[in-house]
């Protein structure tokens, strides 16, 4: 579903990401690990036609994101790291105007966008505008819009951020239901317990390099995801 | 003062200065900024200071003589304390309540070991100093009009310089009240913007009924310059000591000594007892005043069936919904529907004046210029809609909503242009129904008159999106900076001004000069000309405009 073949991605003079190739195939979940500035932010942001790039090629569902952006953003739906909104707008609003853009059909938004708000305790909070939200919900919102089009990639960076532990849970599950689908979920953390209990593959980044990836299992061998992590950041530093 | 409050104010001034040139400066979208653009920035700030002196000066000469002549010259610096305070507040009044209640990094300050009162007196003095400025463009050159007028003594010259610092205090403490109360009033009123358009709206209504009457005004005064002192001395008796005291030519004996210099003294103990009080009030309530949050009323969600839009109409719902729920962005953009609302209640008013005053005017004009004159200043007042010059920056950190959906970047272009037009419509669509109403034109004439102004707010309206794409900015913390101060605001207005002015220019002058100049060439000209520009300007856009959009 999402195919990076060796990316590499300057600002100025700093190599950000440096020859990345990864696949993420469809019905998996994908986590991506990495210290501050390892290069994790700009991977996801290339991957979803945010950034552009020096050199390599990402394909989104054997399409490329050079050629034909807007056919691979029909696929796929991003969320950043602290997703800023249309704090004008009422939710509901922010969230019909997401399913204008992807052309949901009226009856297919109604169900979606209210099973997802359900699952996350915002149903009784939509018709207040963005700006009296919580960060948290704001985070949720922000996933309700990135699931509800039921895209076949899913780029998520940082999306536990300021989720309560009830909400973690859900979004988990959601995460699992979209991949029981047919979707792929690629998402970006440092909660390494996370990734180790939820994640089919991992891949571990360390200043721009991949210094591991394969299935969770494979990457942590005997001992934990933690340990591994710790270890390959020392060799690599 | 603490070295706490002299390091909050260096850092309020450094930064706000700062912020300010560094959005007039501009930067491409590649993040360079210009140097061109600080000469650019200092000349037009000396300018303006420049004018407003030069004109409060030769106003002051005017009125001052008058005074002279009428034997009432002790009025003349009491009248000048009042116009400048008055100036100086409303200037400055609306900036109040963010410099010291809304400012962003109160709650930080507030949580460190500093006391409340200290930020706040900071946040007093740098409100003082903006004042301080306001009020002595003014005053500055009053007092040195007084002085070639009625000459200086060393008193009058000591007194002169106190008012010129007690005026700014005395407003300063006038607006920090007035910040407090609007913030507890908006607590009260459910829809705060309507409250700030409204106001906002008001003092618009008031300076535009000054400035239009201005000549009419100046005669009254200078006509019963004797009657406004008698008045004064009667009724207010603080500013006629004040106005007896800063005159040398004035005396009070009392016992053969002239007593007349203490007549200053109820001013400064005003002035003291008004900052005073403002200090102690609002240092006692400033954590509990930054702090509150509006018990805004839960909106019960029910749940309707959702419509579908098309994403084009989707994306011009979005900017118009952002643009309502900006009061400063309405109060910008706002100007052009006014001034064409204007222009409208005009025609009705004295639509026959234009009907008879234009053929005398221009006797060999072939054509009716009536059309072409309402046409083009119709259009000229659509140019004065900034509306989209800040679009593109306005997206700010929800940019990522749109650059990671499958849109196509036209449809935002052209979702953002489609917004000056909407803006403009209903002073287009009332003067030029006043228009056909009043002033007997043709079927061309009408057409025309609505047809142009359309044409000239697309025109500005994709400018502004074009120049926005040359010149983002990203890093504004408070969507104002980029409404009012961005280079990009600045220099639409002025380029879709100059460029809006030629083709009327090209029409209008061999119109009311050329016996064989038919009104449809007239029409012909401006239609085509701006087609034009439209033209070259979605050229850029579907070309140059999409690559700039996906580097951004």
């Amino acid at each position: 579903m999402l195919k990076i073949e060796h990316l590499t991605k300057r600002y100025g003079d700093k190599l950000a990401v440096n020859d990345l190739s990864l696949e993420i195939k469809a019905g998996e979940i994908y986590g991506f690990i990495g210290h501050n500035g390892a290069g994790k932010t700009t991977t996801i942001k290339c991957s979803c036609g945010l950034l552009e790039f020096e050199e390599g090629e990402i394909f989104v569902d054997g399409i490329s994101i050079k050629e034909n952006p807007i056919e691979c953003k029909r696929r796929l739906s991003y969320l950043p790291d602290n997703p800023d909104l249309y704090d004008f707008m009422p939710g509901i609003k922010y969230l019909n105007f997401v399913a204008d853009i992807y052309g949901m059909n009226p009856e297919e938004r109604d169900r979606q966008i209210h099973k997802l708000a359900d699952m996350f305790g915002i149903t009784g909070d939509l018709a207040q505008p963005i700006n009296s939200y919580s960060h948290g919900m704001k985070q949720k919102l922000a996933l309700i819009s990135a699931f509800m089009h039921k895209p076949k990639l899913v780029l998520l960076d940082e999306p536990f951020v300021g989720l309560d532990p009830v909400a973690a849970h859900r979004m988990k599950e959601e995460m699992k239901e979209a991949c029981k689908e047919g979707a792929s979920v690629f998402f970006s953390t440092h909660v390494l317990e996370v990734a180790e209990k939820l994640c089919d593959k991992i891949a571990i980044i360390s200043g721009g390099r991949l210094i591991a990836s394969g299935t969770t299992d494979e990457v942590r061998g005997n001992v934990s995801l933690e340990e591994v992590f710790l270890e390959l950041e020392e060799k690599n530093v | 003062m603490s070295k706490t409050v002299f390091e909050l104010v260096k850092i309020k001034l450094t930064g706000d200065i700062s912020s300010m040139i560094t959005f007039m400066r501009g930067r491409n979208s590649k993040g360079q900024s210009f140097n061109i653009g600080t000469a650019f920035i200092i000349a037009i700030i000396l300018i303006a200071f420049g004018f407003m002196m030069v004109f409060s000066f030769g106003l002051a000469m005017v009125i001052g003589f008058q005074m002279g002549q009428k034997g009432c010259e002790w009025l003349f610096f009491p009248m000048a304390f009042v116009s400048s305070a008055v100036f100086s507040f409303i200037g400055t009044v609306f900036s109040a309540q963010s410099y010291l209640y809304d400012a962003k990094d109160n709650e930080l300050l507030l949580s460190m070991p500093i006391n409340p009162s200290d930020v706040m007196l900071s946040r007093m003095i740098a409100l003082y100093l903006l004042n301080f400025v306001y009020t002595n463009m003014l005053f500055f050159p009053v007092g040195v009009a007084h002085g070639l007028l009625f000459g200086y003594s060393p008193l009058t010259f000591v007194y002169f310089i106190l008012s010129a610092l007690l005026i700014p205090m005395l407003v300063t403490s006038m607006s920090s009240f007035f910040g407090y109360l609007f913030g507890k009033l908006a607590k009260l009123i459910p829809n705060k913007n309507l409250m700030t358009v409204t106001l906002g709206f008001l003092t618009i209504a008031f300076l535009s009924y000054i400035t239009l009457n201005f000549g009419g005004i100046m005669e009254t005064l200078m006509n019963d310059i004797d009657k406004v002192g008698d008045w004064t001395q009667h009724h207010l008796h603080i500013l006629y000591w004040y106005g007896l005291a800063t005159n040398r030519l004035c005396s009070i004996k009392l016992g053969g000594l002239n007593v007349a210099f203490i007549g200053i003294i109820p001013i400064i103990v005003i002035t003291a007892a008004a900052v005073l009080l403002a200090a102690l009030f609002l240092s006692r309530h400033f954590t509990s005043i930054v702090t509150r949050k509006t018990a805004m009323k839960k909106k019960k969600y029910v749940r309707k069936p959702l419509k579908r839009t098309n994403i084009q109409l989707a994306l011009i719902k979005k900017e118009v919904g952002y643009f309502f729920s900006l009061p400063s962005y309405v109060m910008n953009a706002g100007m052009s529907t006014i001034m064409a609302l204007l222009l409208g209640v005009g025609i009705l008013m004295r639509g026959s004046v234009i009907v008879e005053w234009l053929p005398r005017m221009f006797p060999d004009a072939s054509t009716n210029l009536i059309g072409l004159a309402v046409g083009s200043s119709l259009a000229l007042s659509c140019t004065l809609n900034d509306v989209t010059a800040p679009t593109i920056s306005l997206e700010g950190k929800t940019i990522w909503i749109l650059k990671s959906t499958p849109l196509n970047p036209m449809k935002v272009f052209f979702a953002k242009a489609l917004l000056a037009p909407i803006v403009s419509l209903p002073g287009v669509c009332f003067t030029a129904l006043a228009s056909a109403l009043t002033l007997k034109l043709k079927a061309a004439d009408i057409m025309f008159i609505i047809f142009i102004p359309i044409l000239a707010c697309l025109f500005s309206g994709f400018l502004g999106v074009c120049v926005n794409l040359k010149l983002p900015r990203f890093d504004w913390t408070n969507e104002i900076t980029v409404i009012k101060q961005s280079l990009s605001v600045i220099f639409t207005l002025l380029l879709s001004m100059f460029l809006t002015a030629i083709p009327f220019t090209l029409a209008i002058v061999p119109s009311a000069y050329l016996e064989d100049f038919s009104s449809v060439w007239a029409y012909g000209i401006c239609i085509v000309y701006f087609f034009a520009l439209v033209l070259l300007e979605l050229f850029f856009l579907s070309t140059d405009g999409k690559k700039i959009w996906e580097e951004l």
